[in-house]
């Protein structure tokens, strides 16, 4: 379980926040997605979860212990992170990406391998393929399931995705999209996702938050927030969908 | 020119060997401290200008400067634990220098390539959990790694052309070659040293460019080139290795017959290369130096009195020696050749200006070796102008007189060559020259003794003070002899017909080699001759 209390961050000392006051839990083996627009604060609180940005007040609970008292680097160990800029390692092969985390707790080479090789297959990658290939050699879709085979690598309870699809065209975002349903439903994991596509939003979140100029607008599911929104703003965003719904 | 490359084919070698242990040795010290250097400018930004800044302004030092610096600053230093006493001389000074030298280019490629390293990567490296140690191991450092490589190349260029001058304060390699090459102005020997630095350059950039191409990961990481980057690595270091071993390896004597004296020698280029120097020396006493170093003249009186060395090669004029303490050894065996200086003038400026042996001719016979001793202590040690130092002198004798208007007509050109010595008696002359009205043309500092020479021979000069010991040997290539009479017709009667000029009669002095060494361990030892040098140390 995640959870965050009363999460601000300002970057000018308390005159201006990039997210402000936003409080919410997201329950294990469920799929929370933060919808909203670039500079909603989206992404601010993602990366405050795994302490890449320090908040300026609340606090946040992983497992009901308060982040800022576990070792940083353990923190970011326990959590997977899908980037939106995806992060390769350029001078690694795939396999070496895909087990760079299992590399840092100093497993051997062989079990490192092999788990490549199993995740590469899980994100629908065959191994023989796309192993020793070097990330400039695959298109964007590719890396960017080669980025989720990364989080995966150690097998955490929890994932962060960073708008993990935003440079894609549509026909690779959603058969990504049903990748990581594939993945949710074998492996249970509990993810936040990130993004500023409504449909995305639809299509993975077991509830949904909307964000906008860095407060936390409403939190619900899907159809709650097309059937009864709580500001003229969530009104607007869902009216799409809410009309398609109705068609 | 082959016999020439024959002959010295074993010591090319040995500068060869070396000169890349030099390099190779200060290069790997400039990256194990630039490297780490590099990283924490990166990390520290305000570090980071503090460590460019100083790098960047010592390599703005001029070489020699630092060289002697250095040396000045080794020879300070107390005993340090572990290594005990540094020496001022020889290799461990090169080594620094050459290290600050190949410094700057690396720190700077570390920090512009850590610079260049992808923000997305280093986010993913902070977001998976890398401790900073990791990140920088795993992902900056292999990232960056192009941009270091082309740094070390630049620094071991820069090393190769550097180390070339490391020959002035003994440490060896192939500028020992353009160093007596540049004494004799002997081309061939500037060329056997500056040929192979080229190639050597040359030839250590590209390697190096085969080991970048063949490290660097990427896409095109065939097997073959997986091989040739592990061969690589495999064939570098006992490279490395090898290079080092050869640069602190002592150098091989030929002469090995002769019984070797437990002193440290340190000369210039020019008596190590000349005929009538170090070779005839050795020979005549029975007697060889086995510790042996080729040093600028202006850096052997300080090593001399800072017993880094124990017998230096001097001139028996120099002004240094008694500002230094600095005993002259007695030539008892008469090997050193008589070096009487006198005018020497191209007849077609006689005939021009038959009056000019008179003028000239008021200065023989009246500068005795203490008075030219003190001249040259005047210039060299005071820092006075030579032309006053000159004038000065002339006027104490009352030898100038009030200098009448200079008469119309081709000038005498009077020349020196690259010394103060020479420099002053260029001074006299022409002074002497134009207070008899005769116009004068001074071309001074021209270089060694071949330049000079040559120069008097095409006519581009007219006179110069040259040294009786020096036209015999090494302008004439004639067997030396300690008659100073002899020395002075047999040079007086070849010139007319070799450079269609003549002798004068000499100025008085004899500024002889002479091997100089510390007074009080003269004293101590018992030295007074130059066969003493083989009595056994105590």
């Amino acid at each position: 379980m995640i959870e965050l209390r009363g999460l601000s961050k300002s970057y000018d000392g308390g005159s201006a926040f990039a997210v402000k006051d936003v409080s919410l839990t997201v329950k294990d083996g469920k799929t929370l997605v933060l919808l909203g627009s670039s500079g909603s604060g989206k992404t601010t609180v993602l990366k405050m979860i795994n302490r890449l940005i320090e908040p300026t007040s609340g606090a946040i609970a992983v497992d009901g212990r308060d982040v800022r008292s576990q070792e940083i680097v353990a923190l970011r160990r326990s959590i997977g992170y899908v980037f939106q800029r995806v992060g390769l390692f350029p001078h690694m092969t795939v396999e070496e990406n895909v087990a760079v985390g299992l590399r840092l707790l100093n497993r051997p080479e062989g079990e490192r391998l092999e788990r490549a090789r199993e995740l590469l297959a899980l994100v629908e990658l065959p191994p023989d393929l796309y192993a020793r290939r070097y990330p400039e050699e695959l298109s964007g879709g590719q890396a960017q399931r080669v980025g989720v085979a990364r989080a995966l690598a150690t097998d955490p309870q929890y994932l962060l995705m960073d708008e993990p699809f935003g440079a894609l065209d549509e026909v690779t975002r959603s058969s990504l999209r049903s990748a990581i349903k594939g993945l949710r439903a074998r492996l249970g994991k509990t993810i936040i996702f990130v993004t500023h596509d409504i449909f995305e939003a639809l299509d993975l979140g077991d509830e949904i938050g909307v964000m906008h100029e860095g407060t936390l607008l409403q939190l619900g599911s899907g159809a709650e927030l097309i059937r009864s929104p709580a500001t003229a703003f969530v009104e607007q965003l869902f009216r799409k969908p809410a009309e398609l719904l109705r068609a | 020119m082959i016999s020439f490359l024959v002959e010295h084919r074993a010591e090319l070698w040995l500068r060869l060997g070396e000169h890349v242990g030099l390099t190779a040795l200060s290069v790997g010290l400039a990256v194990a401290l630039g490297v780490p250097l590099g990283v924490l400018a990166r990390r520290r930004p305000r570090l980071e200008g503090l460590v460019l800044g100083a790098a960047g302004i010592l390599q703005t030092v001029p070489s020699l400067a630092m060289l002697a610096f250095l040396m000045v600053l080794l020879a300070a230093l107390p005993a340090l634990p572990l290594v005990g006493r540094v020496r001022s001389i020889g290799v461990p000074p090169a080594l620094i220098a050459l290290t600050l030298y190949a410094m700057l280019p690396i720190i700077r490629n570390v920090v512009a390539g850590l610079r260049g390293v992808p923000e997305a990567s280093l986010e993913a490296a902070d977001g998976l959990g890398m401790t900073p140690r990791q990140r920088l191991r795993l992902v900056e450092l292999p990232l960056a790694l192009p941009v270091i490589l082309a740094g070390v190349r630049t620094a071991a260029v820069i090393g190769v052309g550097v180390a070339t001058l490391s020959a002035f304060i003994g440490a060896g390699g192939l500028g020992e070659f353009i160093n007596r090459g540049l004494y004799l102005s002997q081309n061939r020997l500037i060329l056997l040293g500056a040929v192979p630095a080229a190639w050597l350059a040359l030839l250590l950039d590209q390697a190096l460019a085969w080991g970048e191409a063949a490290l660097m990961a990427g896409p095109a990481a065939s097997p073959a080139r997986r091989r040739a980057r592990n061969a690589f690595a495999l064939a570098l270091l006992p490279a490395l290795a090898g290079g080092a071993a050869l640069a602190l390896a002592p150098a091989e004597s030929a002469q090995a017959a002769l019984a070797p004296v437990a002193v440290r020698a340190a000369f210039t280029g020019e008596f190590i290369e000349r005929p009538d120097g170090l070779a005839g020396l050795q020979a005549a006493y029975g007697l060889r130096f086995p510790d042996v170093r080729d040093m600028d003249e202006s850096l052997m009186y300080r090593a001399l009195a800072q017993n880094a060395v124990d017998v230096i090669s001097v001139y028996s004029t120099d002004g240094r020696l008694d500002a230094f303490g600095v005993r002259l050894l007695a030539d008892d065996k008469g090997y050193f050749p008589p070096y009487e200086a006198a005018a020497v003038i191209r007849e077609d400026a006689l005939r021009r200006w038959p009056g000019a042996p008179a003028a000239l001719g008021r200065l023989s016979g009246r500068l005795d070796d203490a008075t030219m001793r003190r001249l040259n202590y005047e210039v060299d040690e005071k820092k006075r102008a030579p032309e006053k130092v000159a004038r000065e002198f002339l006027e104490s004798l009352g030898l100038l007189g009030r200098a009448p208007r200079a008469r119309d007509g081709r000038p005498v050109v009077v020349a020196s060559k690259a010394f103060t010595e020479g420099v002053l008696l260029g001074h006299m002359m022409a002074l002497l020259l134009e207070s008899d009205g005769i116009p004068v043309k001074r071309r001074f500092n021209l270089g060694g003794t071949m330049i000079v020479s040559n120069a008097l021979k095409a006519g581009e000069i007219d006179a110069y003070a040259e040294y009786t010991g020096t036209a015999l040997t090494a302008i004439l290539g004639l067997p030396s002899t300690p008659d100073r009479a002899r020395a002075f017709s047999t040079v007086a009667e070849a010139y007319p017909e070799r450079f269609a000029s003549r002798w004068l009669a000499p100025f008085g002095f004899n500024n002889s080699y002479a091997l100089g060494v510390r007074a009080a361990e003269a004293e101590r030892r018992g030295w007074r001759t130059i066969g003493d040098l083989k009595r056994p140390a105590k």
